[in-house]
């Protein structure tokens, strides 16, 4: 369908390959997990470094991942912003709860396999902050939300007519610069490491 | 900036003496060009992309009024203040009351082409306001004092010696040259700056036309923190960057950012169409975009010229172009550097101050071939000589002597003679005293022995003899 790229992979598990290679390039890591197994892979994923983490809870994050999320037995802590801002939000404690976090988690609209991309739009695209202040940033993706590349996903929001949604934000890897002789370094100013699940269905 | 593009034929020498310089950028040009190869061998119909966007572009720019109005009605529907800036200092005047307006005091800011060309950073830090470079490469420049000298990598000039004692002296580090170190530095310094921040100030890859909202892309995430941290965005436009619809994205960044830095996709790509909404828990409370002409007007007159508003500022014309990699970008003495810049400087300073610029190109065409929305870049650098010679006067030597040449080749008879006085003249006076423009860095060539015509003449004789 699409000529642009030479992208030949269809079924879901090429695709994930092909995801899982181009984030591998990025400096990124990703994880193919079974449905119930999102929570302990995730828990088995955050470092002592993690104490804190900010939980966007939009619907696929609460079909994974339990409300008790760590449980008890864990001395993490753990701030979920409601999917719509609620009437009485504090803007000073959302970005205060961010700026302290070392962890974000937030769920993908879509991941492109080619580049890597995670793609926000519409719903999980409300809370950018927690894509961009934690060093390390969760990115919670299904198998089924997988395309291979830039063109299949402008034909297919095309189709949906999803030119409706306000913003929109592709996220390929972890933050990076070149500017000093070209050395890449990770986590400039966003998030130093950056971690997809993609729950297998 | 204050142009220096008059002087660039006298600077030339300083530049292309500057060892230093020269090896950091051949070394940072190699690798790009690399990486953009083997980027663009992943697209099987790269060729049949750069024809879709050439055409795409053309269609925006031949109607470039009528798109404007529609992108400026639909960015006000979704809640953006718009203003149009005619020239640099009604953009800046602009800014300045919305800086105002905001009591914007400090003012961070992402990459941008256009605040370079209109002098944004000089003018509103004159007026009292604290701006702040955030791509690491401009934090390193402005630090330094300095202006950009790549489209993509403005501190490409600089070694990591030179970064470090930068970073010792400025910020008052203990003197590393471990990268990491370095750019954990700005990070830290930078995040304060975010966090406190009146203002953002982005500029914008694309406008979307269908429905006002504008596509930026970058590496780093400093834009993202411009355009999501400060309560109010500024999004400084050229008034060329329009395509017509979201889904243009898919062809423009595939073909931006494999040509700029070689990846598939630049870590950061937002398409943004106004302030927060209601549902949203952060982004600006208020957004506005300043459409700036500030000459572009004058290349819509021109059916050549205006071919340079399709560029979308990938800087692979940059990387490939010869003299680019001996000279560097400082040596164009503006803000567009490369054969790019050497094509549309004079449209914007004017032909008289830019009138080397064009010059300094081989025709070899290496841009051209490279242009991801074809420009006919060495044709647009041969036009713009011949403007320069059509409306500006050539030395009157210059012309003298071409004009003489010219009546002198018409004809075989008067060539053959004026070749024989030549071969005379070369070997009585010295060829420093009428060309050391030539002489000063290279051997001229002398005219041969005997002619071709002389030779052959000869030749015949001697074969007729035999005969």
């Amino acid at each position: 369908m699409i000529k642009s790229i030479k992208s030949t992979s269809t079924t879901p598990l090429r695709l994930y390959e092909q995801f899982e290679s181009a984030m591998d390039n990025l400096g990124g890591r990703t994880f193919l997990v079974a449905e119930d197994e999102v929570s302990s892979k995730l828990q088995s994923l955050l470092s002592d470094t993690i104490r804190k983490i900010v939980i966007y809870q939009t619907p696929l994050i609460d079909r994974f991942i339990p409300k008790t999320f760590p449980g008890e037995t864990n001395n993490l802590s753990v701030e979920r912003l409601p999917t719509i801002r609620p009437p009485d939000f504090d803007e000073e404690s959302y970005r205060h709860d961010l700026i302290m976090a070392d962890a974000g988690l937030i769920a993908a609209d879509y991941i492109i396999a080619d580049s890597g991309t995670v793609v926000l739009f519409g719903e999980n695209h409300r809370a950018q902050l927690v894509t961009l202040l934690p060093p390390t940033l969760f990115v919670l993706a299904t198998a089924r939300q997988l395309i291979p590349d830039l063109f299949t996903f402008h034909d297919l929001i095309k189709k949906s007519n999803g030119h409706h949604f306000q913003n929109m934000h592709y996220i390929s890897g972890p933050s990076r610069t070149s500017d000093i002789e070209k050395t890449l370094i990770l986590g400039v100013h966003g998030p130093v490491e950056l971690y997809v699940l993609v729950v297998k269905e | 900036m204050i142009p220096l593009t008059k002087e660039f034929k006298k600077d030339l020498p300083r530049h292309l003496r500057n060892e230093t310089v020269r090896k950091n950028i051949s070394k940072a040009l190699d690798l790009s060009i690399k990486k953009r190869n083997e980027a663009v061998a992943e697209v099987a119909d790269w060729e049949e992309l750069r024809e879709k966007a050439n055409r795409i572009k053309r269609q925006i720019i031949d109607n470039l009024y009528d798109n404007l109005n529609a992108f400026e009605k639909n960015a006000r529907k979704n809640g953006v203040e718009v203003f149009r800036a005619a020239n640099a200092s009604e953009a800046n005047s602009i800014a300045e009351e919305i800086a105002t307006r905001h009591a914007a005091n400090l003012i961070v800011k992402s990459k941008s082409m256009v605040s370079e060309e209109i002098g944004f950073n000089d003018y509103m830090i004159a007026k009292g306001f604290e701006v702040v470079e955030t791509d690491l490469g401009e934090f390193i420049i402005q630090l330094a004092n300095e202006t950009p000298s790549h489209l993509i990598g403005p501190a490409i000039h600089k070694s990591i010696p030179e970064i470090a004692q930068l970073f010792a002296e400025k910020l008052g580090i203990p003197y590393s040259e471990d990268p990491k170190i370095l750019t954990e530095t700005a990070r830290k310094i930078l995040r304060q700056k975010f966090l406190k921040a009146d203002m953002g100030v982005t500029g914008a890859n694309f406008g979307i036309v269908e429905n006002g909202g504008i596509a930026i892309v970058e590496n780093e995430g400093n834009g993202r923190m411009c355009f999501t941290l400060p309560k109010v965005h500024l999004a400084l436009i050229g008034m060329e960057r329009l395509i017509p619809a979201v889904d243009d994205l898919a062809i423009f960044l595939t073909l931006l950012c494999r040509s700029a830095t070689g990846q598939r996709l630049s870590s950061y790509v937002a398409m943004l169409t106004g302030p927060r909404l209601t549902e949203f828990f952060d982004g600006p409370k208020k957004s506005y975009y300043i459409l700036i002409d500030n000459k572009r007007s004058s290349f819509l007159k021109d059916d050549n010229l205006k071919q340079a508003l399709y560029c979308i500022r990938c800087s692979a014309c940059y990387n490939v172009c010869p003299v680019y990699q001996n000279i560097g970008g400082h040596a164009y003495g503006w803000v567009y550097q490369g054969p790019i810049g050497a094509a549309i400087t004079p449209q914007f300073l004017g032909l008289e101050n830019a009138r080397d610029l064009p010059f300094a190109s081989s025709l070899c065409g290496a841009c051209s071939d490279v242009c991801p929305v074809k420009i006919p870049l060495h044709h647009l650098l041969w036009y713009q000589r011949s403007r320069i010679v059509k409306e500006l006067k050539p030395p009157k030597f210059e012309k003298i002597i071409l004009n003489e040449f010219n009546k002198v080749a018409q004809s075989a008879d008067r060539f053959q003679k004026m070749g024989k006085i030549a071969r005379v003249i070369q070997k009585i006076i010295p060829d420093k005293l009428y060309a050391r423009g030539w002489t000063a860095s290279r051997k001229l060539p002398g005219i041969a022995e005997s002619s071709f015509h002389d030779w052959w003449s000869e030749r015949l004789v001697k074969k007729n003899h035999h005969d």
